[in-house]
């Protein structure tokens, strides 16, 4: 066989951080679309009818197969009017658009060519289940394949596929699930991460927001406390977030993490400690003012450090864009007419922390279960001021 | 030799479980599309067993849900993508991530009402009803409020907040461990344990290459494990095991004649 035979195997290669690889996954099953009621029917099958409704705004591409497209192009062709998603029974049509299993693998890999679950064997190496790691895959050859992400406490393997209607993160079943499976792993996937810094920020372009990462093995580790809860110690590593606002409103967060992880969760008005507005256990809320804004998800560190998976989600009801500049006419902050600070009274702030550097003109809204930084879950009223206590005497208990 | 010893210990642990009661619906009655490159099989998925017996679930070709009384098929409805399904004493209650909605249907197939799922409610979560709140689970085992449940009516939830729990069952160490029971799988390249009811259905991947699973069902209050097939051949149902409020443990098993439903007494 001559080298250029090889070649154009080797060149649809292109090196990709397991990371991304998860990027790349929660982009297509978060994605937002609204169907047409011309993308209820295919012009080049007359038995052919979408599972979709129009009118609807729905979240993940649809399951199509034979399917491959990107979001950008998924979008574009919905809006030429092109079926959305498509069944085996429908057969491979040219005029539907959306994801099959393996096109949806292709693309979190991203192969610059849709490999199919009896082609990737060219791409692929197999593991043992054991060594499986998120951005791997289960492939059943001739069948189906999924991008397997996460074990949960009981074992039962979080994974993500395009089957049956659309492209979705499972975390129903067992391994069951997966018999006469094999795991693979791209060749060409690296263990790395080098997005989530304050210069690689992951960016946030549109809300509502929904994101699995992980904070072990995060590339940041910049802050260690932050200004608007300065006792707590939130030394371990860090994913940075960003995003501009050009018209102000209220920003809801909620984290969500597993047993053995503490994330916390920071809105920032610059990129260090010193820049916090709020920060939260699990959930947040404040008004934002037009301007450049930080989110980072960090890690809380007692014991030992409880870095690892978070889902962090997030809805804005201003107005996403370039900030008006300092000059630009709009009134300063202190001028805004908002509420310096409006407390929900949940347990708030035993330790001097969240809600302490509240900044002039913006109203926070906690909805936190450890105030700033007291670390106990789903204290409330009397409980707040018991677990105040405990705080105040060193009795934290993080979950 | 490990993956041998397990098989003959449990082998031998299972000789004397319960036996289940099986019942068989015919493919006639049900959808089910065959695999093809690319494409899963698909047939009846979204198992779920409520008070007194009853269970549905999700016909995923036919894009209907089903109810079964005394394991005959009494009804079906229709429905759009179904992303969980849970079975009450009062309703059906379905769950679409997809369109960011949770729709009751009474048990006689009357849509009973809609709700949005809230935006800071992730998309990959499960149904669970504690008392009259239901909440989606999300893949932690958090809880996320999504509403209140009464006499087949949805509402909004009487709190909005996350709640975060232990999880119910843990695999370290090679040891499948929830309230009451331990079982250690030394052999098992991979464990995964589902706590439904009084059961404890574990999962032990026994070999690589392909994958091979034994698929067994513990009786928390202790005593033989039940084997469960694991359905391959044809296909495998997302969330094909269920118990009921009583302690029943269904399954559901794809054959060549039909879709045959395993019931368990506890």
């Amino acid at each position: 066989m001559s080298w250029l035979l090889l070649l154009p195997l080797c060149a649809q290669l292109s090196a990709i951080t397991r990371e991304e690889v998860m990027d790349n996954a929660a982009i297509f099953s978060t994605h937002e679309w609204t169907m047409g009621s011309a993308n209820q029917y295919a012009s080049c099958s007359s038995s052919y009818v979408s599972d979709w409704t129009p009118g609807e705004t729905y979240r993940g591409l649809p399951y199509d197969w034979g399917g491959f497209s990107s979001t950008s192009e998924y979008d574009s062709y919905i809006a030429q009017g092109y079926g959305a998603g498509s069944h085996s029974w429908h057969g491979v049509l040219w005029c539907t658009v959306g994801l099959d299993c393996s096109g949806f693998v292709s693309r979190a890999w991203d192969t610059d060519t849709k490999y199919g679950t009896s082609t990737f064997y060219q791409v692929t190496s197999e593991i043992s289940s054991s060594a499986l790691l998120r951005g791997d895959a289960l492939n059943n050859a001739g069948s189906h394949i999924v991008l397997y992400a996460y074990e949960t406490a009981a074992g039962l393997p979080v994974h993500y596929e395009a089957d049956g209607s659309l492209v979705y993160v499972d975390n129903d079943g067992g391994w069951s699930s997966f018999s006469s499976y094999t795991p693979v792993r791209y060749d060409d996937i690296s263990d790395g991460s080098t997005t989530g810094t304050v210069s690689t920020a992951h960016e946030i372009t549109a809300f509502p927001f929904e994101d699995l990462r992980w904070t072990a093995g995060a590339a940041s580790d910049a802050i260690d406390s932050y200004s608007c809860s300065p006792d707590t110690d939130e030394s371990g590593p860090e994913q940075f977030y960003h995003f501009e606002v050009s018209q102000g409103g209220t920003l809801d967060l909620r984290v969500s993490d597993d047993s053995h992880t503490d994330v916390d969760i920071h809105v920032l008005d610059a990129p260090d400690g010193d820049g916090c507005l709020a920060r939260a256990h699990e959930e947040l809320s404040l008004y934002l003012e037009p301007g450049e804004h930080w989110i980072t998800a960090d890690t809380w560190v007692g014991s030992t450090e409880f870095a690892g998976p978070y889902i962090l989600t997030a809805t804005f009801t201003g107005t996403l864009g370039d900030a008006p500049d300092d000059d630009s006419g709009q009134p300063d902050v202190e001028d805004s007419g908002q509420p310096d600070v409006e407390d929900t009274g949940v347990d708030d702030d035993p330790g001097g922390g969240q809600g302490a550097r509240p900044p002039p003109g913006q109203r926070v809204l906690m909805s936190d279960h450890d105030g700033g930084g007291c670390g106990c879950h789903g204290a409330a009223g009397s409980g707040g001021l018991l677990l105040a206590l405990l705080a105040l005497v060193g009795l934290r208990r993080r979950q | 030799m490990l993956v041998s010893l397990l098989a003959i210990a449990l082998s031998a642990a299972t000789s004397a479980a319960a036996q289940p009661q099986v019942t068989l619906l015919p493919w006639a009655e049900l959808g089910y599309a065959p695999p093809a490159e690319d494409a899963r099989a698909q047939g009846p998925e979204r198992l779920s067993a409520g008070p007194g017996g009853r269970a549905a679930f999700y016909d995923s070709v036919r894009r209907e849900v089903l109810l079964l009384e005394d394991d005959a098929l009494v009804l079906g409805f229709p429905v759009r993508h179904v992303s969980d399904l849970l079975l009450s004493g009062s309703a059906v209650v379905v769950l679409d991530t997809a369109a960011r909605e949770i729709a009751s249907w009474s048990l006689s197939g009357q849509l009973r009402a809609r709700l949005r799922v809230p935006d800071l409610v992730p998309t990959g979560i499960t149904l669970e009803l504690i008392g009259d709140q239901l909440h989606g689970v999300d893949m932690f085992g958090n809880l996320h409020p999504l509403a209140t449940l009464a006499g087949g009516d949805l509402s909004p939830p009487q709190a909005q907040a996350l709640m975060e729990r232990s999880p119910a069952v843990t695999w370290a160490e090679q040891v499948m461990a929830t309230e009451g029971l331990r079982i250690p799988l030394p052999a098992a390249l991979k464990a995964s344990g589902q706590r439904l009811g009084d059961w404890l259905v574990v999962d032990a991947v026994i070999a690589d290459d392909p994958i091979q699973v034994d698929r067994h069902a513990w009786p928390i209050g202790g005593g033989p494990p039940l084997a469960l097939p694991v359905a391959e051949r044809l296909y495998a149902p997302n969330s094909d095991i269920a118990a009921t409020p009583e302690g029943e443990l269904l399954v559901m098993v794809p054959v060549e004649l039909g879709l045959e439903i395993w019931r368990v007494k506890p």
